[in-house]
This record gives structure tokens, sequence and C-alpha cells, in this order.
């Protein structure tokens, strides 16, 4: 189960796992939880995550476009290795998120 | 827990696996360690990417998770290559169609998957049927 902390319309969700296709139904349950309430910011830290797969890209992509649908305005990746900051590069995403080092 | 299939030899890692999720991540172990033995200097985050999508791809869209129809996945190296085929035991699909799409739409939450080889510079092609995909790539020495 992921760590999440809230804080001022602020939520932070730290996975702790890779988010692969394996993962995604459990973390998909969680997200949705995150995005369909009155945050207006997302945060996904990454530590403890050391791969994402197309199927954890389209976890990522879905949670920030419900957080749009519901009013909210940034989701912002952080702790993220160099492979994965280069993975959201290589897949034309990185100006779709905020990707803090 | 259904047991994967394991053939090796010095340059050559054949595995036969359940169509499972669970599955692919034991793959995945087991064929990083293997490239890893090889001795090349390689990204393996980029290998363990590209072989879960082609895995993924089997599981999902191939044998639709049908855990009674197995997967064979065989890696190889010839000369300098990395050589991947992922087998699984579904109908195929009309891939020369779906490599020339453009680009996904970064709204799409799938369809990234054979894009995303292409984008780390795999040479990337199927049988006729569109059931046995091949994958190749120079390794660095």
């Amino acid at each position: 189960m992921s760590h999440i902390d809230r804080k001022e319309g602020v939520v932070t969700i730290r996975p702790g796992v890779d988010i692969v296709a394996s993962a995604c139904p459990n973390l998909k349950k969680e997200f949705i939880e995150l995005t369909s309430g009155d945050n207006k910011k997302l945060v996904i830290d990454l530590s403890g995550t050391e791969m994402i797969d197309s199927s954890g890209l389209g976890l990522l992509i879905s949670a920030r476009n419900s957080l749009t649908e519901a009013g909210g305005d940034e989701v912002e990746i952080i702790n993220a290795s160099a492979d994965i900051r280069q993975l959201f590069m290589v897949m034309r995403l990185d100006n779709h998120f905020t990707l803090t080092e | 827990m259904t047991s994967l299939a394991i053939k090796e030899d010095n340059s050559r890692l054949e595995i036969t696996l359940p169509s499972t999720l669970e599955a692919v991540d034991r793959v995945i172990i087991k064929t990083t360690e293997f490239i890893t033995r090889q001795g090349f200097a390689i990204n393996s985050f980029t290998y363990a990417y590209i072989l879960r999508e082609a895995l993924n791809n089997a599981v999902i869209h191939g044998n639709r998770k049908d855990e009674s129809l197995l997967i064979k996945l065989t890696i190889a190296i010839q000369d300098t290559d990395l050589v991947i085929s992922v087998c699984d035991k579904g109908d195929g699909f009309d891939w020369r169609t779906v490599i020339k799409r453009e680009q996904t739409s970064p709204e799409a939450t799938s369809g990234r998957g054979l894009y995303s080889m292409q984008q780390y510079h795999f040479d990337l092609s199927y049988n006729d049927k569109g059931n046995e995909l091949y994958l190749r790539k120079k390794l660095e020495s």
C-alpha cells in the first residue's frame, strides 16, 4: 500500500514499488481516490520505484487527466531516477508533467 | 504459481511462461541477469523496459491473459547484436499498420508499447500473422 500525505490541497503519494502492469490494478484504486476529491495538486514521489512500464505511464496519465477534470492544476513527479526521467523524455511526456529532481 | 521453463546456454536463453503479469515480473529478473552476464556495457533499464513491453503485449493482447496459453521468449547474442523473439498463441494483428501510426496523444492512457520500442531504437518486426515479435539491437562492447 502506498504512503499518502495530504496537506492544504496538495496530496503526495509514494507507491514505493515499480509501477508496472502487475501492480497497476491496486495502484489505480489509490490514484482514483486521490484525484476525485478537492485536491489541487498531486505529487507522485518515485522514491523506491525503479521501473515504470507503459501500463504505469498510462496510470500516471489517467491520474493527470482525472485531476484536471476535477479542477486540479498540476501533477508533479519527484525523486525519479535518471532512467525514468529519460523515459518521460523518450516518450515525449516530459512537457506534460512537472518533473522535479 | 506456475513455474517457468528455462533453457540456457552461453549465448542463448529460452523461457516459456504462462500468460500472467506476475510471470512477466519473474522473467524480467531472469533475463536481466542473463544479459548482464554477457559482459556488454548496457543500460539494463532499457532492456528490462522493452522486454516488459514485449511480454505485456503477448500476455494482454496476444493470449488475453488466458493462463493455459503459453508464451515463448528467446534471447540470443548474435555477434554484437541482441536478438529477442516473443511468440504468443493469439490471432495476431495488423502490425504493419499499427507501427505506422502517429505518436500517441499525450492524453491517451494506452497504445505506447510498440512506439516505445521504436523510440529506444530497437529494430522491430513480426511474422506475417502478427503473433511473433522480433527485436534486434546492437550491443556496445
